[in-house]
């Protein structure tokens, strides 16, 4: 007979030996690869709609999918900031349970994703589906050798200089008479002098001082060669020209240094939301921001009414006043997820009343037909949202150009241009020095790219 | 028989003896396995997959396509001036972290140990930050520090100073400080505890009758006070290096490691390398650089420690 204590001491060591073996089936568990998404019924979708009026806006969408196919969406937003969402995406698509869909910046981003077939190729549905319905920046930065890789979640219109009328106008300024560099630096002085506020930066957060070096190398060059210059840290059997040494680019990281007088006192510790909050609260007369910034509008409900005009021309600029820098977000398909929920997936968000009511929802210009009665956006932007749409319309064909953000080799761009932004302005750098750092870079990326 | 054979009885409790013993090894490792198994799975597995990949080239996503580069990793770091440049920044915040954190803290803690009035209030003030999210200290810290519109530069303008205020986070020579002022700032509450813990170890009479024999107030910290506290100052200044060349949240929310590099830590740089430039490979080479890194610190200060304690 087995005594008391000797039974419970057996029971003890059964009670160990099961959390013991749970633990490990635990671990083991959630180690263990999830396997492909091989449920017909649910798909999983990683993005960045993760502001207030975004998440929204995907949700609505979302259930209107459901409800119509069946099918539910796994909704996964991440915050936007551009630090940390591209490294969630890496790590949720190299995962061995990676989401059925996953949105991150065309070009190179897309591009590293197709190379390494995490992604899906989705050239003969998108030619045999899609393409009817959309026009040219569909899959502008998601073409890799003639494959297509993904389709525009929504673009962006990046070079955009916002105003406040009512600011200028007390220095006796009007941006309608702004249309070249020239005549809106001369504007800026003149508030200056006036001891005013001429323009906003949030340099600190290093982007911001990145799209000055988009805007002034696109307005030094043109559309089409800043786009050859930018893909030559990317792709192969690129031509060696133009070069970042060139002297109109050289001259255009100058012109950036040159604005220094002219932006805030302390400018460049200062956070892009402080800058934005700078802005809004009316103590300032520009601000050079991305046609997001409408959603900011929209929430901080200024006391003014914001204009927005785009970076103007410089005069012997080889680049248009009117053409303008894009940033297109990538609808991507997880090599591994399932065909038939994705591609009704896709051709749900494409369709014309879907995309009408998504991009007026999240300020998105959407590369697809629309259906317009459906397209309402708040009036507090309505008329700042039509003005964009007319810029994009009217850039005319080679008149866009991606941002250097979605256009240049990933490392390239966060090492000399985000960093080199602030180099410049702090001193660090001079012009000539990152001109021929981000060449050297260049040559290495070419070598590397065969 | 033999003489030499043990009896039957002693043969039975010898065998007990070992079945017992068998049985609480047993026991032993069933209650260690579940740490064991986390800790080699999130810990070991992670630093030899490292220590792996940083002998090749990755870009992080697939892992089809890595590539055996050998030592080039290691070659380029040697090269790498970034890399020194964020490792003097890591140099520079532990001196830092050692002058104001270690001899702040402790020369706190002694003034609370006196017997101050509102002790205990100075304890919670000092501590309190410890237990805030490292993360959110360092947003509230942005705003202190905004040109436009931070407290200090405000503080400095009304009092006359304007003349000081600064792009504290956009300013070559001011970020790091900065950088460091806030981490400090925030951890300085628990090497106080730390000290103060200490403190209350110190032999008082040994103290009184060093005072009864005339000895002076240094006299009694150097030859009393000290030598009771070695053993937690030593942990205070160990974590201190340790932090400090491992520091990653607070400078990466503050600055990201600008203007220009001036705040790079190795760990910002090591995170911009993996996470922004997909080089997973190089990214790990950091990894195990710094990893050799905080050894040598490690050993050096157990080393000095263990010998002053035998001397």
């Amino acid at each position: 007979m087995t005594s008391p204590i000797r039974q419970r001491r057996r029971w003890a060591r059964s009670a160990l030996a099961l959390v013991t073996m749970g633990t490990i089936a635990a671990t083991m568990g959630a180690c263990s690869t999830g396997g492909a998404d091989t449920s017909a019924t649910e798909i999983s979708i990683i993005n960045r709609w993760s502001d207030p009026i975004g998440e929204a806006a995907a949700e609505e969408m979302f259930a209107a999918f459901t409800a119509e196919t069946g099918i539910t969406v796994n909704n996964n937003p991440q915050p936007s900031s551009g630090d940390t969402y591209q490294p969630a995406v890496r790590s949720a698509l190299s995962s061995s349970n990676a989401p059925s869909i996953a949105i991150d910046n065309a070009g190179p981003n897309t591009f590293e994703y197709a190379r390494s077939g995490a992604i899906m190729d989705i050239t003969d549905f998108f030619n045999e589906t899609l393409a009817s319905r959309s026009s040219a920046g569909a899959t502008s930065g998601e073409t890799l050798d003639g494959r297509i890789y993904g389709i525009s979640a929504g673009a962006v219109v990046g070079n955009l200089i916002w105003y406040n009328p009512d600011y200028l106008a007390q220095f006796d300024v009007d941006a309608a008479d702004i249309t070249t560099y020239e005549q809106w630096v001369d504007a800026m002085q003149k508030i200056k002098d006036a001891g005013g506020t001429p323009i906003v930066l949030g340099a600190k957060d290093q982007w911001p001082g990145g799209h000055y070096l988009n805007d002034f190398v696109q307005r030094a060059l043109g559309s089409e060669q800043t786009t050859a210059l930018y893909n030559r840290t990317v792709a192969s059997g690129q031509p060696d020209s133009p070069k970042w040494t060139d002297p109109a680019v050289v001259d255009a990281f100058q012109a950036y240094v040159d604005m220094k007088p002219l932006f805030q006192e302390g400018f460049l510790g200062e956070a892009q939301a402080t800058a934005d909050s700078l802005f809004l609260g009316g103590e300032v007369g520009f601000y050079e921001m991305g046609s997001w910034f409408l959603t900011a509008i929209q929430n901080g409900d200024p006391g003014f009414t914001p204009g927005v005009m785009l970076f103007p021309a410089l005069e012997d600029g080889a680049g248009a006043g009117t053409e303008v820098t894009l940033g297109n977000d990538s609808l991507m398909v997880s090599a591994d997820a399932n065909p038939e929920a994705t591609q009704a997936f896709l051709e749900f968000f494409t369709r014309p009343d879907v995309a009408a009511k998504f991009g007026a929802a999240t300020s998105k210009i959407m590369p697809y037909e629309i259906d317009q009665s459906l397209s309402v956006v708040p009036d507090v932007i309505k008329g700042q949202w039509d003005t964009i749409n007319s810029f994009a319309t009217d850039s005319g064909d080679g008149g866009a150009a991606l941002f250097n953000d979605q256009a240049i080799d990933v490392n390239i761009y966060q090492t000399y241009i985000w960093q080199g932004s602030v180099g410049l302005m702090s001193g660090g750098i001079t012009p000539e020095e990152l001109a021929q750092q981000l060449e050297d870079a260049t040559v290495e990326a070419q070598k590397a790219n065969g | 028989m033999a003489l030499s054979a043990p009896l039957p009885v002693v043969r039975a409790r010898r065998a007990s003896q070992k079945r017992a013993a068998a049985r609480t090894t047993w026991q032993a490792y069933a209650l260690i396995a579940p740490a064991g198994i986390l800790y080699t799975l999130f810990q070991l597995v992670p630093i030899v997959g490292a220590f792996v990949l940083s002998f090749t080239s990755w870009n992080g996503i697939n892992l089809g396509r890595i590539t055996f580069t050998g030592f080039d990793n290691y070659v380029r770091l040697v090269q790498d001036e970034q890399f020194w440049q964020s490792a003097l920044h890591n140099v520079v915040f532990a001196a830092l972290v050692f002058v104001f954190m270690t001899f702040g803290s402790f020369l706190i803690a002694a003034i609370i140990h006196a017997g101050i009035r509102g002790g205990a209030f100075f304890r919670i003030v000092f501590f309190a930050p410890v237990v805030i999210s490292s993360v959110a200290v360092a947003m509230l810290a942005i705003f202190f520090f905004s040109p436009s519109q931070g407290l200090i530069n405000e503080i400095l303008r009304t009092i006359g100073l304007g003349g000081l205020a600064q792009p504290w986070l956009g300013s070559n020579e001011w970020a790091l400080p900065s950088v460091a002022a806030t981490y400090i700032l925030q951890n300085f509450g628990f090497s106080m505890i730390l000290f103060l813990s200490a403190l209350s170890q110190v032999n008082d009479e040994m103290c009184e009758a060093a005072e009864v024999d005339g000895a002076s107030q240094g006299r009694i910290l150097w030859g009393i006070v000290l030598p009771s506290i070695r053993p937690i100052a030593s942990v205070v200044v160990l974590l201190g290096f340790i932090n400090s060349f491992r520091l990653f949240d607070t400078v990466y929310v503050m600055t990201g490691g600008g203007p220009f590099h001036a705040s790079d830590t190795i760990v910002t740089y090591l995170y911009r390398t993996a996470f922004g430039g997909n080089q997973v490979g190089y990214a790990s080479a950091i990894g195990v650089a710094l990893f050799v890194i905080l050894g040598v610190i490690a050993v050096v200060q157990l080393r000095l420690t263990r010998e002053r304690g035998e001397s």
